[in-house]
């Protein structure tokens, strides 16, 4: 049996093991759907990009043709964030693994992140992850008034 | 008819006072307990035997020439090692650092040296203080088993006896987890009560600098010293900082408190669960009033707790990411990789949910008339050193994200959160009881645990690894 808590936090393991949530679920033979959020039966042994695909719904025409650059990306992302669409968004650009995985790795390099040290495909696994807790932080998000959460002050006066 | 645990600090103070003791003899004392057993813990990064012993001294100087500088002159304590102490490095358990020392004491120690502490030594933190497994420290119940983290070297001191309190950082429950699993006392303050000023950064929002003590005296005391306002910090408030031992013998009597048992509160294992169900029929019968609490918003914790906490953690560590990324663990290196490219509307998302947290928090205080909240500390007990699944509710769980879920809501509203021992599971491994108050509340979280620890036998316990405290 599998908890609502069973994916690993992206980081934080004991001996820095392979971490992602798709590692964890592929290493029980089980598959994520990043559009539909139902697990289902896969191949353990096939890579994240061939499991990405396999688990994937069919991606729309938007979705394919989005291979520009990052920050197109981003700003896409940024435009539906405030409509509560970022998550489906995300996970929809995720499914297009190549110019994903092609994006994932040039956003690293303008960030000067280059070298054997980052293993794009395992980081952009990993971001998959946090993609789909981008589309829960928009459902809590969505019922609370306009504020300011920058100038955050515990205090509840 | 109970009595407060005067504390460990309260009686080596008393007995430094009425010359039983010496603080050259209680650090001595504490120099020959880490040797003893910390090659089994690893508690310690490094032991500053000769400091000790020079500030011991003038300790007992002092003592001797009747100027009494504070509650804890002359007694021995731990500093997590990512707090800066003027002399020693600050390693932050990783190689990325340099073994150089600092030039100058962090705010808090600086206050603890005020109050007449002598520091002994840097206590084991997880890498960079993110994770909660901190190795090699090992858990004093069972060396084969995690101390928590990511000051797990404080907790595993502490519980060992090696010192009486040890500092600790708290960005998603690094204080309270240790505090659990080791079974001793743990206090985040509220956001801004103590100065981060001269400790390293994992999340400028979410970290917090507390205690991690054999009793709830003990926090008390060391929260005493060190809180208030520090221009060094911004962070920190004005607000006057309350006589806190004053509230350890009010009881409970009559205090409305509420009991959390959904959202991240659920599932937890059964030993958790039967101890737990113990600790509030206990406070029940010292005249605590329940009500149960649900709040549904805090099941959004995880998802905004690591969407600020990436994000931050990559901006204060860019420079060594670039420059050095592989004197970084692959997981956590991966963790900033992503925090560097995550879209900033997700870390947006992630500070408007902890307001929205913050706020639902507020209105079950408010709405219930509560003084303080209770839960168990972690749903699990210590998972092995090596574990990263662990069995919940007859479910399987991430171990990091188990512990994170309880502890990382009052991370996220700032809400000072207290854990104390409550028992053992089946295994003869620690429980915790959390207790968080209002925000800037600590007297209040305090009160009730010194209620609780006194009306229960938990803080008497030792584990197998442990020295006699001088």
């Amino acid at each position: 049996m599998v908890s609502r808590y069973s994916k690993k936090i992206p980081c934080l393991t004991a001996n820095s093991m392979p971490v992602s949530c798709a590692d964890s679920l592929a290493s029980r033979n089980e598959c994520f759907s990043p559009t539909s959020g139902n697990r289902r039966e896969g191949p353990a042994s096939e890579g994240p990009s061939l499991y990405m695909l396999k688990c994937g719904k069919e991606v729309d025409a938007e979705d394919r043709r989005s291979e520009g650059t990052y920050g197109e990306f981003g700003e896409r992302c940024s435009g539906r964030a405030a409509r509560g669409e970022i998550g489906r968004r995300v996970r929809n650009l995720a499914v297009v693994t190549g110019p994903y995985l092609e994006r994932v790795a040039r956003a690293l390099e303008d960030q000067g992140l280059t070298g054997p040290a980052f293993d794009g495909e395992s980081i952009a696994e990993a971001l998959d992850g946090w993609r789909e807790s981008g589309e829960q932080l928009d459902r809590l998000v969505a019922s609370a008034p306009d504020g300011d959460p920058i100038s955050f002050v515990p205090d509840w006066q | 008819m109970t009595h407060l645990r005067s504390g460990w600090i309260a009686d080596a103070a008393r007995r430094l006072r009425d010359g039983h003791i010496t603080s050259t003899e209680l650090t001595l004392k504490a120099l020959a307990g880490i040797e003893k057993v910390d090659d089994r813990l690893h508690a310690f990064r490094l032991v500053d035997r000769e400091g000790a012993l020079e500030a011991a001294g003038q300790a007992d100087a002092l003592l001797a020439a009747g100027r009494d500088t504070g509650p804890l002159t002359g007694v021995p304590v731990g500093v997590k090692d990512i707090v800066d102490v003027s002399g020693l490095s600050t390693l932050c358990g990783s190689p990325a650092y340099p073994d150089r020392p600092k030039a100058a004491d962090s705010t808090v120690v600086s206050r603890l040296r005020q109050a007449g502490a002598v520091m002994i030594g840097k206590t084991t933190t997880h890498e960079l203080a993110c994770g909660v497994y901190s190795p090699p420290a090992a858990n004093p119940w069972d060396v084969d088993r995690l101390p928590g983290g990511s000051s797990g070297g404080s907790g595993a001191a502490v519980a060992a006896g090696m010192v009486p309190m040890a500092l600790g950082s708290d960005t998603g429950g690094s204080i309270r987890i240790p505090a659990s699993v080791c079974g001793i006392a743990g206090l985040k303050p509220t956001y801004g009560r103590v100065s981060r000023a001269g400790v390293a950064a994992l999340s400028w929002s979410l970290d917090h600098i507390g205690p991690l003590a054999a009793t709830v005296a003990d926090c008390a005391t060391t929260l005493q010293a060190m809180a208030g306002h520090d221009p060094a910090d911004p962070a920190t408030s004005h607000r006057p900082v309350p006589d806190f031992k004053a509230f350890l013998e009010r009881g409970v009597e009559g205090l409305r408190v509420g009991v959390l048992r959904s959202g991240p509160f659920h599932p937890l294992q059964d030993g958790v669960a039967a101890a737990f169900g113990e600790a509030v029929e206990v406070l029940g019968s010292l005249g605590a009033d329940f009500t149960t609490v649900d709040i549904p918003d805090l099941d959004g914790t995880l998802a905004a707790e690591f969407a600020i906490v990436g994000p931050e953690a990559a901006a204060y560590h860019r420079r060594l990411l670039q420059e050095r990324p592989e004197a970084i663990s692959s997981g956590i290196r991966r963790l900033l990789a992503i925090g560097t490219i995550i879209p900033s509307s997700h870390y947006i998302a992630g500070l408007r949910a902890r307001v929205v947290i913050r706020d639902a928090l507020r209105s079950a205080f408010e709405q219930h008339h509560l003084s303080v909240a209770v839960c168990p500390t972690l749903p699990a007990t210590a998972a092995l050193a090596d574990q990263e699944q662990i069995e919940v509710g007859g479910a399987s769980e991430d171990v990091t994200a188990a512990y994170v879920r309880t502890t990382a809501p009052f991370n996220l509203s700032g809400q000072p959160a207290l854990s104390v021992p409550c028992g053992f599971d089946g295994e003869g491994l620690p429980v915790g009881l959390q207790i968080a108050g209002r925000p800037f509340g600590e007297a209040a979280v305090l009160q009730v645990g010194a209620a609780y620890e006194a009306a229960t036998p938990w803080a008497e316990h030792r584990p197998p690894v442990h020295i006699e405290a001088a």
